[in-house]
């Protein structure tokens, strides 16, 4: 039933990305890239989910050891993906495809595959295996968080500090209250906009800093000696996640749902 | 085989196993016994490594850690499947080659008495087959140690003796099994030693032969009511109980029979019969979960 579900997913997403138009080499890296982060991310999801049902147990009990079946999840995810953006490669191919030369060809593997797998290892961590109580909300709002926090030139902090600074301004300040509450609304927009707030955007920045290197990378049509780091440093996230889920799933009870 | 020193696991703040201690030696068929509850399946998933436990060690008498194989409770399988693909894929997961793999199948189904429905999906297996087919991906990969959780549980009277002689046959092959029940039937027929759980407790030890051997009562049963000697008789020890025709000894009362005997015949009664009967595993299981 998934397979058929994550078949017509990438049949609606050929048809909204590429059925419309002949695509340029950068287009055709970025978009299949794109899907196959959203691929992996949720056949991660959905693996995850079959593994923790309780037919897995005489599986389980004939492992060496308990990471394995963490690896087990992410190799069939990344499979699977694979597979699906291979699929989708040759539809667009075959149909009216971009010319690629052996270059940008080669760029391919290594860019795909490090977004694939930190996005089947991020997907990882908000599975029931590695998750628990609030922790998946507490990664996916830090994430969140320093999407807004670290984009490239602070233009969402900006934009959030003028907001306060507009109900401000149209506080009356006819008491003590609307006074307090104006001063708070201004030394917020001031914190947003401040050094600190910089300072932290920065670091944030460098989070999804190997992301925009990879799209400036294709886009320019060569990739600078910095940039080149990139997917490198996309599985080394991806190394860093995994290993904290390793460390937190070899001691968790492996209570897998009943059916 | 096994030995387990002082075992406790919570859940959150609820402790369901307290301190479990136990040994089990190769070619031990231990009974767990104990009502619902009492932490029986949690003690087998620690001890499977599904669970790791808050405290205690499960340590390896012998040179190495003992080959595994665990019957769940709850049965789940991939139901699209046939019996035969199932097992296959087990015993490609126990590291059996291909070839290895499919003679390691046809002996298991045999041996549980699957080989007639290989082929059936496991859709529509009934639940005696199910059990069936939990026992056997158990076997695959010849384990040292047996874990089985309810392994006649959903099964009809029939069924139930069947699996009873297919553990029987995995006794004389001499495999070391952990059986974990509430069928006192099974335990009495199919284990060396038996251990009581309650509220995460081991509350009761012992080898079966021991438990068959551990006197109850004994009770002189004489031709007439014995109202007259009564008081007589229970100032000789307050193990003594007199009722109508019956005179009971027990505990501490028990070296007096001899005493109590010579008494009955001078008081002109004659001795019809003189039983001991055995303490039953049901008395001592009732008792045990009473305390």
């Amino acid at each position: 039933m998934s397979f058929w579900f994550y078949l017509a997913g990438t049949f609606a997403y050929y048809w909204l990305t590429f059925l419309q138009r002949a695509p340029e080499p950068e287009y055709f890296i970025l978009v299949i890239g794109f899907f196959g982060l959203l691929i992996s991310f949720f056949s991660t999801l959905s693996i995850a989910s079959l593994a923790n049902e309780s037919k897995s147990y005489p599986l389980f009990m004939r492992l060496e050891s308990r990471i394995e079946f963490l690896i087990a999840i992410i190799v069939t995810s990344l499979l699977f993906t694979l597979i699906l953006q291979l699929l989708f490669s040759l539809l667009v191919l075959i149909r009216n495809g971009p010319e690629l030369t052996l270059g940008r060809v080669l760029e391919i593997p290594p860019l795909w595959l490090s977004i694939n797998i930190l996005a089947s290892v991020v997907a990882l961590q908000a599975s029931d295996f590695i998750s628990y109580g609030w922790s998946r909300v507490c990664i996916f709002g830090l994430l969140a968080l320093a999407l807004v926090i670290g984009d490239d030139d602070g233009a969402t902090l900006e934009w959030l500090a003028e907001i306060f600074r507009n109900v401000a301004n149209q506080t009356t300040p006819s008491g003590n209250a609307q006074i307090q509450l104006s001063r708070a609304l201004n030394a917020s927009a001031d914190f947003l906009t401040g050094d600190f707030m910089g300072s932290v955007g920065n670091i944030f920045n460098g989070i999804f800093w190997p992301f925009r290197a990879i799209i400036d990378g294709v886009l320019n049509g060569y990739f600078t000696s910095s940039q080149a780091w990139a997917p490198a440093l996309l599985l080394i996230f991806a190394s860093v996640l995994f290993l904290l889920a390793a460390d937190f799933f070899s001691s968790r009870d492996m209570i897998l749902r009943e059916e | 085989m096994l030995q387990v020193n002082e075992l406790t696991k919570n859940f959150q703040s609820f402790r369901v196993l307290n301190n479990v201690s136990l040994t089990l030696g190769r070619n031990q068929i231990l009974g767990i016994l104990g009502p619902n509850g009492a932490g029986k399946t949690t003690l087998l998933r620690v001890l499977t490594g599904i669970l790791p436990p808050n405290s205690g060690e499960i340590l390896a008498t012998g040179d190495s850690w003992p080959k595994i194989g665990f019957k769940p409770e709850r049965l789940h399988f991939p139901e699209r499947m046939s019996v035969r693909q199932y097992l296959s894929m087990m015993a490609s997961m126990s590291g059996y080659s291909r070839r290895e793999s499919t003679a390691a199948v046809d002996q298991i189904l045999q041996l549980v008495g699957m080989g007639s429905a290989q082929n059936h999906k496991i859709s529509k297996c009934s639940k005696g087959m199910r059990q069936r087919i939990g026992l056997a991906q158990a076997l695959l990969g010849d384990p040292e140690l047996l874990i089985l959780d309810e392994p006649g549980d959903g099964l009809d009277p029939i069924g139930q003796q069947e699996m009873r002689a297919i553990l029987q046959m995995l006794r004389e092959q001499g495999k070391t099994i952990l059986l974990c029940t509430h069928r006192l039937n099974d335990v009495k027929a199919l284990c060396t030693d038996i251990a009581i759980m309650s509220r995460g407790q081991i509350v009761y030890k012992s080898s079966l032969s021991k438990v068959s051997e551990a006197s109850g009562n004994t009770q002189i049963i004489c031709d007439g009511d014995l109202e007259g000697i009564r008081s007589l008789l229970e100032s000789l020890n307050p193990g003594i109980t007199v009722s109508e025709n019956t005179v009971e000894l027990s505990g501490e009362a028990l070296p007096l029979r001899r005493d109590v005997l010579r008494l009955l015949l001078s008081a002109g009664h004659d001795v019809l019969r003189i039983e001991r009967p055995e303490a039953s595993l049901n008395d001592i299981y009732a008792k045990m979960i009473r305390q």
